[in-house]
């Protein structure tokens, strides 16, 4: 399924991008929910066993960097009865167009779930264009 | 679920998972992709820990009851949903309820179970009735 995902970045082939291509597969994908209010777009990652402490959040002119590390949840149990977590660092990337303005990401840590909020920049918010 | 796309945010976050949009995270997990939270448990030699991930749950909004020696964890991520109001872009978190049961192994002190939730991490401790636990015996 990695295969699609490397083609759009080669499409978009930029040194920037190429430089994070980083060894995927010690990584999980966090699921996202995406929303767009009026003057800002809000992602929420669910990443749970993160801490806030080692989430790194970094913001580029065209780039979200989202890593977050995981403890392993047991240590050295006599025996593991089910194992259906993934404990693995936490790594996704959002590419951004114009419009929004990356030097006023907000972003906190709730409950597990990571919420940003990118905010418009004013050449991007709906205007109302007065009828003469 | 519902995604909705337009030609104009499509271009606003392009995302490198955006062709697998469901399948796009590395969890080849068919509990997680039934919307039900991934479990771990383990065994030690004083007590039995079960480990749930639920990102957005709130304490208020999950339950964990013991009964007839069955635990059963139960519970739905309430305060996340979407404002009014907004254009949703993208949605790939599981919102509907959950529960997830299990049976009690015999050995489980069921007056001393405790639980605790954290960063999105539930933490069910069962420690083990005094008998059963694994003694040294001390050779003289």
């Amino acid at each position: 399924m990695r295969k699609n995902n490397e083609g759009a970045l080669t499409r978009r082939g930029t040194s920037a991008l190429v430089r994070h291509r980083e060894p995927r597969e010690e990584y999980l994908t966090p699921v996202a929910d995406i929303f767009e209010t009026s003057d800002a777009f809000v992602v929420r990652l669910d990443m749970p066993g993160a801490k806030k402490e080692s989430l790194v959040v970094s913001a580029e002119p065209m780039l979200i960097t989202v890593k977050g590390p995981v403890e392993k949840y047991h240590t050295d149990p006599a025996r593991t009865l089910v194992s259906e977590t993934v404990t693995k660092a936490y790594y996704r990337v959002f590419n951004l167009t114009r419009g929004l303005d990356h030097t006023r990401i907000q972003a906190e840590f709730e409950d597990g779930v990571l919420t940003m909020t990118i905010p418009k920049n004013d050449e991007m918010k709906l205007k109302e264009i007065p009828i003469q | 679920m519902y995604v909705r796309f337009s030609p104009l945010i499509d271009s606003m976050f392009f995302d490198r998972d955006l062709t697998d949009m469901f399948s796009g995270f590395d969890i080849s997990n068919g509990v997680l992709r039934a919307g039900l939270p991934a479990v771990d448990v383990a065994e030690h030699d004083s007590k039995y820990e079960i480990v749930a991930e639920l990102p957005g749950v709130k304490r208020e909004d999950l339950k964990v009851s013991v009964e007839d020696g069955t635990l059963t964890l139960s519970g739905e991520r309430k305060q996340y949903g979407f404002p009014e109001g907004i254009r949703v872009v993208r949605h790939e978190t599981p919102t509907r309820s959950f529960t997830r049961s299990f049976e009690l192994p015999k050995d489980v002190d069921q007056t001393r179970i405790a639980a605790e939730l954290k960063d999105g991490v539930l933490r069910v401790q069962l420690p083990k009735a005094e008998h059963a636990r694994p003694r040294q015996i001390t050779v003289t």
